[in-house]
């Protein structure tokens, strides 16, 4: 047979009407990276997305998992669930990822999971909402949080009022799951050491003021006041409270007491807030090689993004996870999950020794560069807390809590 | 318990004044064109930013900066009723309604597009509150309140002294008779667009100097204005004021008897008294 010109030229159309899987060199395990690029969650989302990119390299360049190479999808939540709805929607049905790593705030996670259910793939986030643990929300158990949930964080405040010598401490939440998960797990924790719980203000989003929310726990005197809330409205809240004039101090959780926070308001206003987050497993080896990584993508200190420490640890156990597995299916995938990052077996700390220590036949435990990254009955971890004392603008770590 | 009511009704009576201003420009709206134009929300969000840009990028001083909101936000509203509105006039008041809400969300998403989610402050000082024994009120409160009373005033005097304002309220009052006496009617629509949506754009700016501004300041006044307007009657600008003082005096009250999260209830329970009761509003003759 000659090869014609039209041969050639048939050959090649039909070549490229194939589908991609049969072109592509060879298959590989799609992931999606969906973090917050823009709005409220900007700070964050850039330094995670680079963080699931650099774990992925490393897993790569070990090999990748089963013998194939995963590949990364890429998209912006914009930190709005609707965003997060129509971003999640494009990587699950056209890119065709088989997980998704990585989104932030409650309300983008509660939108999104729905979908990964449906697909039956696993998102894996660092939402602290309580709703995010179980039915209808986690009903297939495909969902992991690297962060601690909202009660955690209550019970870390709840730490923090003691050592910090607090005697009547009363309490403003957002009108949303995140919000009230933040102060009545403060609210159960104070009552159960014996404490009295003060008065209790649980206010709507999105007003120009807040100043009658404000004067109702003022009038009570307390001498701390617990948010469970976020930016927009933290900075309207402290605005008032300062013109105010009214001594009192501030436990408030840090992606609402941010750096933003102080440039909207000015030192004055934010000086001696305590902001209280969630830190990263610093010290451990895993921590050591995510900050390198960091430092080389974002030119930033590792422990400047605990959510891009999470995002790190993502890729990996769900990488672990897959070797660990021998498998592509969502549900072997998942059961083998706290096989790998939960006690008992070999503490490993990076995908290569992980993926060594299964070949040789032995049980592994993931310590992570977020927590010890032990997973729960409801797939959520118990990190440590870091207390920060914002002090002529900037952000003083003091002391950890661990619950 | 009685200084936490007085206090209430200071809070109210100065946001009530602030609201007073949009509330205006929507009933003003309402009287010659016979339309609500929910685009005020949106409108009011332009006139924070517009403001915002004066006075942090181009350093006006806060009157200036008022009037820059001013003149930003009546291009804004020309351009809503021109683009958006206009073509819709034969189709009737309901979908010049519809028509004005797209145009808002379409206005509030180019702003977020050009300035993004975050908070802007204006350049001002924080200051203290003034403090009278249990009272308290903040400068910035009073300065806002002055704003508002002195906008009112010039909008008052414009009504009833020049040519274009009495031309506005007689159409106001009977649009065919105004017409008979050669009220040229595309002017004085033209006129009160821009009036009415310089007014939100104040208001806007107003609320955005003692909070802070982002693409939902407007939006956020939008149930607060309407219901006043709906109160007061709408159309009648005398109303619009009282109503508004109404809506922010009960908005605060009501979070000393109610949990708070049943404010936003307020504004609701206040259209569907009214219009139940009294369809007309309290100062309305059009309903009547």
């Amino acid at each position: 047979m000659t090869i014609t010109r039209r041969l050639a030229l048939g050959a090649a159309a039909g070549t490229l009407a194939l589908p991609n899987v049969v072109r592509a060199q060879a298959e590989t395990f799609r992931i999606g990276a969906l973090n917050p690029i823009t709005g409220a969650g900007s700070p964050y989302g850039t330094g995670m997305q680079r963080m699931i990119q650099a774990a992925v390299e490393a897993i790569n360049s070990a090999g990748g998992v089963n013998g194939r190479r995963i590949e990364v999808f890429a998209e912006d939540t914009q930190t709005s669930p609707q965003a997060a709805v129509l971003a999640a929607k494009k990587l699950i049905e056209v890119n065709r990822v088989r997980a998704i790593l990585g989104t932030w705030s409650s309300g983008v996670s509660l939108a999104v999971i729905p979908l990964t259910n449906e697909a039956d793939i696993l998102l894996m986030h660092t939402s602290g909402a309580p709703a995010l643990s179980t039915p209808p929300a986690n009903a297939k158990n495909f969902g992991y949080r690297y962060q601690a949930t909202n009660d955690r964080f209550g019970r870390a405040f709840a730490e923090i009022a003691v050592r910090e010598g607090f005697r009547r401490p009363a309490t403003m939440a957002f009108n949303n799951a995140s919000g009230i998960g933040n102060t009545d797990g403060f609210r159960r924790a104070w009552a159960a050491k014996g404490n009295q719980n003060g008065e209790h203000v649980v206010y709507e989003p999105n007003q120009p003021s807040y100043r009658a929310e404000l004067l109702r726990v003022l009038s009570t005197r307390p001498d701390v006041i617990v948010m469970g809330s976020f930016l927009p409205d933290t900075t309207i809240i402290l605005r008032e409270w300062f013109q105010t004039g009214t001594p009192v101090k501030w436990i408030i959780p840090a992606w609402a007491a941010n750096p933003q926070l102080v440039q909207a308001l000015g030192p004055a206003v934010t000086n001696g807030i305590i902001a209280v987050d969630s830190v990263s497993n610093e010290g451990a080896e895993a921590f050591t090689a995510y900050d390198a990584a960091y430092r080389r993508a974002m030119n930033q200190p590792g422990a400047s993004n605990v959510y891009a420490a999470m995002t790190w640890d993502m890729a990996n156990t769900l990488a672990l996870a897959i070797e660990q597995s021998k498998s592509f299916e969502t549900g072997v995938i998942n059961a083998a999950i706290r096989q790998v990052a939960n006690p008992p077996g070999e503490a490993v700390s990076s995908f290569a020794a992980g993926k060594a220590a299964i070949a040789a036949g032995r049980k592994i435990n993931y310590e992570g560069a977020s927590s010890v990254l032990d997973f729960d009955e409801f797939g959520d971890v118990t990190p440590d807390f870091g207390v920060f004392f914002i002090e002529n603008g900037q952000f003083n770590r003091r002391y950890v809590v661990k619950i | 318990m009685i200084e936490a009511l007085l206090q209430a009704l200071i809070n109210g009576v100065i946001a009530g004044t602030i609201l007073a201003v949009p509330a205006l420009g929507f009933t003003a709206i309402f009287a010659v064109l016979n339309y609500p134009n929910f685009a005020i929300g949106a409108l009011a969000t332009v006139g924070a930013y517009a403001g915002w840009v004066g006075n942090t990028a181009l350093g006006l001083p806060m009157v200036a900066a008022l009037a820059l909101a001013f003149a930003a936000t009546a291009v804004a509203g020309l351009v809503v009723q021109w683009a958006a509105v206009k073509p819709l006039e034969s189709a009737g008041a309901l979908m010049m309604a519809i028509a004005s809400l797209a145009a808002g969300l379409v206005l509030e998403n180019a702003l977020r597009f050009g300035f993004g989610n975050d908070l802007r402050g204006y350049d001002l000082p924080l200051l203290r509150d003034w403090r009278f024994g249990e009272f308290r009120v903040g400068p910035q409160q009073v300065q806002n309140f002055a704003l508002a009373l002195a906008a009112m005033g010039l909008l008052w005097a414009f009504l009833r002294y020049s040519r274009t304002g009495r031309a506005m309220r007689a159409v106001a009052d009977n649009r065919d008779l105004a017409l008979l006496r050669g009220v040229d009617p595309a002017r004085v629509a033209a006129v009160t667009v821009a009036v009415g949506a310089g007014l939100a754009g104040m208001g806007g700016m107003l609320v955005g100097l003692d909070t802070s501004v982002d693409p939902l300041v407007g939006t956020r006044l939008v149930l607060s204005i309407f219901a006043a307007a709906v109160l007061g009657g709408l159309g009648s600008i005398p109303g619009a004021v009282a109503g508004a003082i109404a809506i922010g005096v009960a908005e605060e009250v009501a979070v000393l008897a109610f949990n708070p999260a049943y404010r936003l209830v307020v504004g609701f329970v206040v259209i569907l008294a009214v219009l139940t009761l009294r369809p007309a509003g309290l100062f309305g003759a059009r309903a009547s």
